[in-house]
C-alpha cells in the first residue's frame, strides 16, 4: 500500500466484490430490514444450515442503536458497514483465500503484521456459536473470522467459514486515518460528509424518541406473527419477524427501557423464535422445498 | 535406532489450547511410541515431537488370552478374534496367549500419529470438515519423518507470510529448517527472546500477565517499541494500562511508551500501525471519560435507581442504601458513609461499561476529580478488595469497612433469595466474598460482629475460617461455638486453643467441660431452669457452684483457660462425692443445672466436644 494510492472506501468495497465474485461467490445485496450484524442476514443465518453448499459475499449495513454517540465520537456509530463472506463448506485453503483478499485490497502481507487472535463467537439471540479469530493487522482488528458450529441451536451439517470484514476499520487502516469521519468515501467526499448528520439524528431517535410503549407492543406483535408464519411453514417471512424482534429489543435497550434481567428474558424469546425458524427451514430443506 | 519427528500443522491455535496440547503431547507420544520425546515444540501453527533414538521396530508383544484351564471353551474364540491359529497359542503363567511380533515403525507411524491427533483433548474444540475429528482449530497438515524418510505428509510450512513450504531433509533438522524459514518452534525459546527483547527496551510491566499469551501469538519474535500522545496521560492510569494490555497485549513502559511483540512485517510500518490503533482506543476512551466527568460522580450516583443490581435485589440505589446502613453498623465514620453513598456511582458511568474490570477504581478517580477527600476516593477504589485469593486487602480503614459492607450485602442478599452456592456452582461469587470478609476481619483487623451476619450467612462465612487458618478444623469448629463476639475473635480463639492444646490449663478445662457435657448434655431437658443455691446440700457441690462464680472466661484466652481450669479439681471432687442422679427430683434437676452451667460457662471458650482426644 502506498500513501499516494490509498483506496477510497468505495474502492475497497469494489475490490472485495471483485475478489469474491471471481472466487465464485454469489454477490448478495444488503438486507431490507435492520440487522445488528451481517450474520443475521438470511443469506448467512439460514443458508448456513442444511446440506447444500453455498458461497456468498455482500456489504451489510449494521444497526446497533446503543452504539450511537450523536456523531461526536469518531469511533462509535449506530450504523456502519460490514463486508460479509460465507463459504460453505469451508475449503481447506480458506485462510489462504482470505489472506489473498487482503492482498487484493492493497495490504502487503510481508510488510505488515497480520495475526489471528483467538475470538470465540457466540450470539445468544440466534442460539449460535462458532470458534475463530479476530484478525489483527498491525494491531488493528480488521476482520472477525468464524467456523460456525451451531445456528438456531442446530449443529451445522457442512461447516461454513464466515469472514466479516469491519469496513471502516479496514479503510482506516488502508487510508492511514484515525477517525472514520475522515475516511475518504469517494474522491473528495468523506464518510463523515455522508453519515455524520445521520448519526446525530438517529442517536436522538434511538436514545430519546423511540416510542417505548409502541416498541414493546410491536415486539409482541412480531413474535406472534412469527408463530403464525411458522404454522404456515413459511420460514423466510417468519425469520424477518425474528429480525424485527431483535432490532426492537435493541431499541428498547437504547431507551434504557429494559433491565438486565428483562433483557435476558427478551433474548430468550428471540432465541426461541430463531430456533423454531431454523427447525422449519431445515425440515423444508430436507424436503427439497425451501430456497429454490 | 532412528530419529523421528511428528508434526501436526494447524490454523492458529489459541494460547490456552497450546498449553493444553503441550501438557498432553509428551504423554500421548510416549503412550503411542513407547518412549518420551526428546523435544516437544508448541506454537500457534504447529505441535511437534522429536525423538532422538527410537527403535525402528515396535517391541514384540505377548497377547494374553484365557486361562489354560478354559482352553476347551475359550481358546478357539480368542484365536479367531486375534487372527491366529489355535495351534499357535502358547502357555505363559497359566494363561494362553501368543507373541505378536513387533512391526516396522514406519508401518505403524500413520496410525500412531492419528491416535495422538484424535486423543488430544481441548476444553473448546470444533469440527471443520466431514472427517469427524475435533480439535481446537483445523488441522491443515501432518508430517512424520523417520530419519530422512517421509512417512506421513510431504513438507512443513514456514512463517505464514514470509516463507512457504519447507523441506525437512532429516527429522533432526526440523527446528533449524524452521528457524531458517522465520519460525521459532520452541515456546521456551520464544519466551526467552521476548523477555530479552523487552529487557533491552526498558523497564517493562505486565500487570495483566499477557506474556504467557503472547508467547503463543507469534511464531517469529519481533519486539518493538511505540509511544502515544502525552495528552492521553490525563486518563486514569489503569484505563491506559488496560487498553494496552487486555485489548492489545502490549507491555507498558511507563509514561507514554509501550512495547509489543510482532510476528513479522516491516518494523517501522508495524510500529506506526500499532501506535495508531492504541491512540484510537485511547481517544475513544477519552471521549467516554470526558462525558462521565462532565456528568460528575454525584449525578452518576443519582442515576443508580434505574440500574438493577440483580433480580430480586433491587437497584443499585437500593444497594447503596444497604451499604450505608451496613457501613454504619460496621463502625464506619463520615468518610466511609460518604464513600458508601458514592461507591456504586461508577456503575452508571460509560467508562465502566467499556472497562468493566475497573469498577471501583474508576469511581475512585471520579471522586478525586470531584474534589472528595482522599479517604473517600480511596475507599471507593478499594471496595472490591481482596478480589483474588491471596490478593491485597484495602489499605485504608474506610476501604476495609466499605469492602466488608459490600461483601456482607452480597452474601445476605443472595442468601435471602436462595442463591446459596452448591458444589462447584457459585455464580454470584459468594465463596470469594465470604473469604474476603473473613480476611478483612482476621488479617485486616476489622471488627465484624457475628451478630451482623444473618442465619445461614454466618455459618457459610465462618466455614471459610476452616480453610483459612493454619489450625486443625476441630479447633475452628470448637471456637465457632464459643461466645466470641466477632470473626477475628473466633479466629484468635481457635489459634489460642490450638496453641494451648498441650497445656495443663487446657487439659483442665477440657476435662471439666467434657465430664459436665457427657453427664448432663443429654439430660438438659430434666435440668432446673436456674440453679437454686438452697438445694445445694453437699460441700463439694457448693464448692463447685462457688468456684464457678469466680471463673472469668472473657478476655485473654490463656488467662481464661487458667481461670476455667480451676474448676477441674472441684469437678473431680464433685464426681467423687456427689451422686447427680439423686432420688429427689428437685435435687437431681438442680445438680444437672449446675453441670450445664459449668459446661456453658466453659463453653464460652468453645465447644470442646468438637476436639477429639
Amino acid at each position: 500500500m502506498s500513501a499516494l494510492a490509498a483506496p477510497t472506501f468505495q474502492d475497497t468495497i469494489r475490490a472485495l466484490q471483485d475478489y469474491w465474485a471471481d472466487y465464485g461467490c454469489v454477490l448478495m445485496q444488503p438486507y431490507h430490514t435492520e440487522l445488528a450484524a451481517g450474520t443475521m442476514n438470511p443469506a448467512t443465518f439460514l443458508r448456513s444450515l442444511g446440506p447444500r453448499p453455498w458461497k456468498t459475499a455482500y456489504v451489510e449495513p449494521v444497526i446497533r442503536p446503543l452504539d450511537g454517540r450523536y456523531g461526536e465520537n469518531p469511533y462509535r456509530f449506530q450504523h456502519y458497514f460490514q463486508y460479509q463472506v460465507v463459504i460453505k463448506p469451508a475449503p481447506a485453503d480458506v485462510l489462504d483465500l482470505y489472506f489473498s483478499s487482503l492482498e487484493a485490497i492493497g495490504i502487503d502481507l510481508r510488510r505488515h503484521d497480520v495475526r489471528l487472535v483467538e475470538d470465540d463467537w457466540e450470539q445468544a439471540t440466534l442460539g449460535a456459536w462458532g470458534l475463530g479469530w479476530e484478525v489483527w493487522c498491525d494491531g488493528m482488528e480488521i476482520t472477525q473470522w468464524t467456523y460456525f458450529q451451531q445456528l438456531g441451536g442446530f449443529d451445522v451439517e457442512l461447516v461454513p467459514a464466515e469472514i466479516t470484514y469491519g469496513l471502516e476499520r479496514l479503510a482506516m487502516f488502508l487510508q492511514g486515518k484515525r477517525s472514520a469521519f475522515e475516511l475518504e468515501w469517494a474522491p473528495g467526499v468523506t464518510w463523515g460528509d455522508v453519515y455524520r448528520e445521520n448519526e446525530r439524528q438517529w442517536s436522538a431517535y434511538n436514545f430519546e424518541l423511540a416510542p417505548v410503549e409502541v416498541l414493546m407492543r410491536q415486539f409482541g406483535d412480531f413474535e406472534e406473527e412469527c408463530r403464525v408464519l411458522l404454522e404456515r411453514r413459511l420460514p423466510f417471512p417468519a425469520y424477518d419477524q425474528v429480525l424485527k424482534c431483535s432490532h426492537t429489543l435493541n431499541l428498547l435497550d437504547a431507551r434504557g427501557a429494559v433491565s438486565a434481567t428483562e433483557r435476558a428474558a427478551y433474548i430468550g424469546r428471540v432465541r426461541n423464535l430463531a430456533r423454531a425458524v431454523a427447525q422449519v427451514y431445515l425440515e423444508l430443506e430436507a424436503d427439497g422445498v425451501a430456497a429454490a | 535406532m532412528a530419529s523421528l519427528l511428528l508434526e501436526i500443522g494447524c490454523e492458529e491455535l489459541p494460547a490456552a489450547a497450546c498449553r493444553e496440547a503441550g501438557a498432553q503431547l509428551p504423554v500421548l507420544a510416549e503412550r503411542e511410541l513407547g518412549l518420551a520425546p526428546t523435544d516437544v515444540f508448541v506454537g500457534p501453527r504447529r505441535l511437534a515431537a522429536f525423538f532422538e533414538d527410537v527403535p525402528e521396530r515396535t517391541p514384540d508383544e505377548w497377547v494374553k488370552g484365557p486361562p489354560v484351564a478354559l482352553r476347551e471353551k475359550a481358546a478357539k474364540g480368542f484365536a479367531k478374534k486375534q487372527g491366529v491359529a489355535v495351534e499357535d497359542l502358547a502357555e505363559r503363567d497359566g494363561f494362553l496367549g501368543f507373541e505378536r511380533p513387533g512391526r516396522e515403525l514406519r508401518d505403524v507411524l500413520p496410525e500412531r500419529l492419528d491416535a495422538i491427533v484424535r486423543d488430544l483433548a481441548f476444553s473448546k474444540s470444533l469440527r471443520w470438515d466431514d472427517r469427524g475429528i475435533r480439535f481446537s482449530r483445523p488441522i491443515r497438515w501432518t508430517l512424520a519423518k523417520l530419519d530422512a524418510d517421509t512417512v506421513v505428509g510431504k513438507k512443513t510450512f514456514g512463517h505464514r507470510f514470509s516463507a512457504g513450504a519447507v523441506e525437512v531433509p532429516r527429522a533432526g533438522e526440523y527446528a533449524e529448517r524452521l528457524r531458517a524459514a522465520g519460525v521459532e518452534p520452541d515456546a521456551e525459546a520464544r519466551r526467552r527472546a521476548i523477555v530479552a527483547g523487552l529487557d533491552s527496551i526498558g523497564d517493562w510491566g505486565d500487570p495483566g500477565g499477557v506474556l504467557e499469551e503472547v508467547v503463543y501469538l507469534v511464531e517469529s519474535v519481533q519486539v518493538l517499541e511505540g509511544s502515544f500522545d502525552e495528552r492521553f496521560l490525563q486518563l486514569p492510569e489503569l484505563v491506559v494500562v488496560t487498553a494496552m494490555q487486555s485489548h492489545q497485549r502490549y507491555f507498558p513502559l511507563g509514561g507514554n511508551r509501550f512495547a509489543f511483540v510482532a510476528n513479522g512485517g516491516d518494523p517501522e510500518i508495524v510500529r506506526v500501525g500499532n501506535e495508531n490503533v492504541l491512540e484510537g482506543r485511547l481517544d475513544d476512551a477519552s471521549f467516554t471519560f470526558e462525558r462521565d466527568v462532565a456528568v460528575g460522580i454525584d449525578a452518576l450516583a443519582e442515576r443508580l435507581g434505574a440500574i438493577t443490581y440483580f433480580k430480586g435485589a433491587g437497584s443499585f440505589a437500593d444497594k447503596t442504601e444497604r451499604l450505608r446502613k451496613l457501613a454504619a453498623e460496621l463502625g464506619g465514620g463520615e468518610a466511609t458513609l460518604e464513600a458508601a453513598r458514592l461507591a456504586k456511582a461508577d456503575q452508571a458511568s460509560e467508562l465502566v461499561r467499556e472497562f468493566t474490570d475497573l469498577e471501583g477504581y474508576i469511581g475512585g478517580q471520579y471522586a478525586r476529580l470531584a474534589g472528595y477527600p482522599e479517604a473517600v476516593a480511596a475507599a471507593i477504589e478499594e471496595q472490591y478488595l481482596p478480589d483474588a485469593s491471596g490478593g491485597p486487602l484495602p489499605r485504608t480503614e474506610a476501604g476495609k469497612v466499605l469492602a466488608a459492607a459490600d461483601k456482607l450485602d452480597a452474601l445476605a442478599t443472595s442468601f435471602s433469595l436462595g442463591h446459596k452456592p452448591s458444589g462447584s456452582r457459585d455464580p454470584y461469587g459468594l465463596r470469594r466474598a465470604a473469604i474476603g470478609l473473613v480476611r478483612l476481619a482476621v488479617e485486616g483487623g476489622l471488627v465484624v460482629a457475628r451478630s451482623l451476619l444473618p442465619d445461614g450467612v454466618r455459618e457459610f462465612v465462618e466455614e471459610r475460617l476452616e480453610g483459612l487458618l493454619a489450625v486443625p478444623v476441630e479447633f475452628v469448629r470448637a471456637a465457632r461455638a464459643s461466645a466470641a463476639p466477632d470473626l477475628a475473635a473466633v479466629a484468635q480463639l481457635a489459634e489460642a486453643l490450638y496453641a494451648a492444646r498441650d497445656s495443663e490449663a487446657f487439659d483442665g478445662v477440657y476435662t471439666a467441660y467434657d465430664r459436665a457435657h457427657r453427664l448432663a448434655g443429654k439430660s438438659a431437658g430434666d435440668a432446673a431452669p436456674e440453679l437454686d443455691r438452697a438445694l445445694l446440700k453437699e460441700e463439694a457441690e457448693r464448692e463447685l457452684a462457688e468456684g464457678l462464680t469466680r471463673v472469668e472466661v472473657d478476655g485473654d484466652v490463656q488467662r481464661a483457660l487458667e481461670s476455667g481450669a480451676t474448676l477441674a479439681p472441684l469437678m473431680e471432687r464433685f464426681f467423687d462425692e456427689v451422686l447427680v442422679m439423686d432420688e429427689d427430683d428437685a435435687v437431681r434437676a438442680n445438680r444437672l443445672r449446675l453441670l450445664l452451667d459449668v459446661r456453658d460457662v466453659l463453653g464460652r471458650l468453645g465447644d470442646f466436644s468438637q476436639i477429639p482426644r
